[in-house]
């Protein structure tokens, strides 16, 4: 059988060994893992004890097309070393609004930064596209499920066919970007968790009422696509989906490309196999 | 004001055990493994632009797929779902001729500093990244995960579905070229 030592073993220089080490010491932004639990909607707290509402109907928010749960239980602490943010995910409810209203100040404690050799980047998909107010209680035609498949499917073929997508974020542009507070993206992560545990607890109107407050509070929000899908997923649950739509077709233009338009395509297409509400 | 929605059927969701679980397992795997899977995915390719939002599909795969999932094996799991991911990305950024490759022409043509001044791991993994980006990409995919993510030869021969003697093959020959540039690199300098 053909053995294969590592490259320390059979002879590599201390600059190559140079380029391994500083690759297998580069850890990711605490903001990338972050995103990607808010995707799973395990952005909750994880503190042992679901808050009112319970992490079962904000689960079955969340699974709407994608995995996604809202965890509300007791796992893993302490994994993300230096990552702040995970200290923010263990606080309760109410501990989270008492955050929100002293954002700014103090938060301070909570470290947010990348660790060292962490990409100065952000993700692309994270954009200003903003799903106003207005337009998610917008109601000008009666949506139906065919006109649901209908414009996933235009979208679809959209995709499929556009010439010019939108250029990639390049360095410069990211490092165009001013630096984000600690405090602002622990709110933002605070208001967020507001509107699952809300979709959590059934509270539609709740969850659309909490995303309104966060888009006033962030305009130009990190989380901005975070909250477009919770939008989709509300305005989904309260039965609109023709508001629903038009928030997806905005975000569908804006980010043609990106992860979360596939989980908002996902959104709507379930939305449409679902039997309608009464 | 709208009334909450109607809570749907028990009968139509999983038990809240199941659920709680699920999330636990989920949320451990996403704490235990994001960085090598973010780290993989940018030394296989993906523009740096992208890493994050790559990273996040890798997850959002794995647990749709999570009864498939050897809790054991669930690093290697993951890491080939990482390289198809990563193979998507770069497809894609072939057919809109994007910009990284022109950052790494434009950073091969940067000498930079000469070896042995490369003091901080931001300059080793900017030369890293030059030197993974010409190679071709059964060379690269073999040398990322036994070199960089080092996974066991078999692990990586299974993930790429060849014999493990390829494996050792392609990660010698990826060796080989990037001492080549390494050389080339100290001679210019």
């Amino acid at each position: 059988m053909t053995t294969l030592p590592r490259w320390a073993e059979e002879g590599a220089t201390a600059e190559e060994l140079r380029l391994l080490e500083a690759s297998r010491r580069e850890r990711s932004g605490a903001e990338a893992r972050l995103r990607t639990l808010l995707a799973l909607g395990l952005g909750g707290p994880a503190n042992g004890s679901p808050p009112s509402g319970g992490a079962s109907s904000a689960g079955r928010a969340w699974r709407l097309g994608t995995t996604g749960k809202l965890a509300m239980l007791a796992v893993c602490g302490g994994a993300i070393a230096g990552a702040g943010w995970f200290a923010l995910a263990r606080r309760t409810p109410a501990a989270a609004a008492a955050h929100t209203a002293a954002a700014g100040a103090a938060t301070a404690s909570a470290p947010l930064a990348p660790p060292v050799g962490a990409p100065p980047t952000i993700s692309p998909v994270v954009g200003p596209e903003r799903a106003k107010p207005e337009l998610a209680s917008a109601t000008a035609r009666p949506a139906t499920k065919r006109t649901i498949q209908k414009r996933t499917f235009q979208k679809r073929t959209f995709h499929r066919i556009a010439a010019a997508p939108p250029a990639l974020p390049t360095e410069t542009n990211d490092l165009a970007k001013p630096p984000v507070a600690e405090s602002t993206l622990s709110a933002e992560v605070a208001a967020l968790e507001r509107a699952q545990t809300a979709l959590g607890a059934h509270d539609a109107g709740g969850a659309l009422r909490a995303l309104d407050r966060y888009e006033s509070a962030f305009p130009a929000g990190r989380l901005a696509s975070e909250a477009t899908v919770l939008r989709v997923q509300a305005l989904l649950a309260r039965g609109d989906e023709e508001s629903a739509g038009a928030v997806a077709d905005r975000f569908f233009t804006a980010h043609p490309d990106s992860s979360y338009a596939r989980r908002i395509r996902d959104l709507l297409h379930d939305a449409g196999e679902q039997p309608k509400k009464k | 004001m709208m009334e909450p929605v109607p809570r749907p059927a028990p009968a139509a969701l999983p038990r809240q055990s199941d659920r709680t679980q699920r999330d636990a397992r989920v949320r451990a795997m996403v704490e235990s493994h994001f960085d090598p899977v973010w780290r993989a995915l940018k030394r296989l390719g993906v523009p740096e632009g992208g890493v994050d939002d790559a990273a996040q599909q890798v997850f959002l795969i794995a647990s749709r797929r999570l009864e498939e999932i050897d809790p054991r094996g669930e690093r290697p799991y993951l890491l080939g779902v990482a390289l198809r991911v990563a193979a998507d990305a770069r497809r894609a950024l072939a057919r809109r001729r994007e910009v990284p490759m022109d950052d790494v022409a434009e950073m091969a043509a940067d000498p930079g500093p000469p070896l042995e001044e490369i003091l901080d791991d931001k300059q080793a993994l900017g030369l890293l990244t030059v030197h993974l980006a010409r190679l071709p990409d059964e060379m690269r995919e073999a040398f990322v995960l036994f070199e960089l993510e080092e996974l066991p030869a078999p692990e990586v021969a299974e993930l790429l579905g060849v014999p493990v003697g390829t494996v050792a093959s392609r990660v010698r020959r990826a060796r080989d070229s990037i001492r080549q540039h390494l050389n080339r690199k100290r001679g210019a300098s």
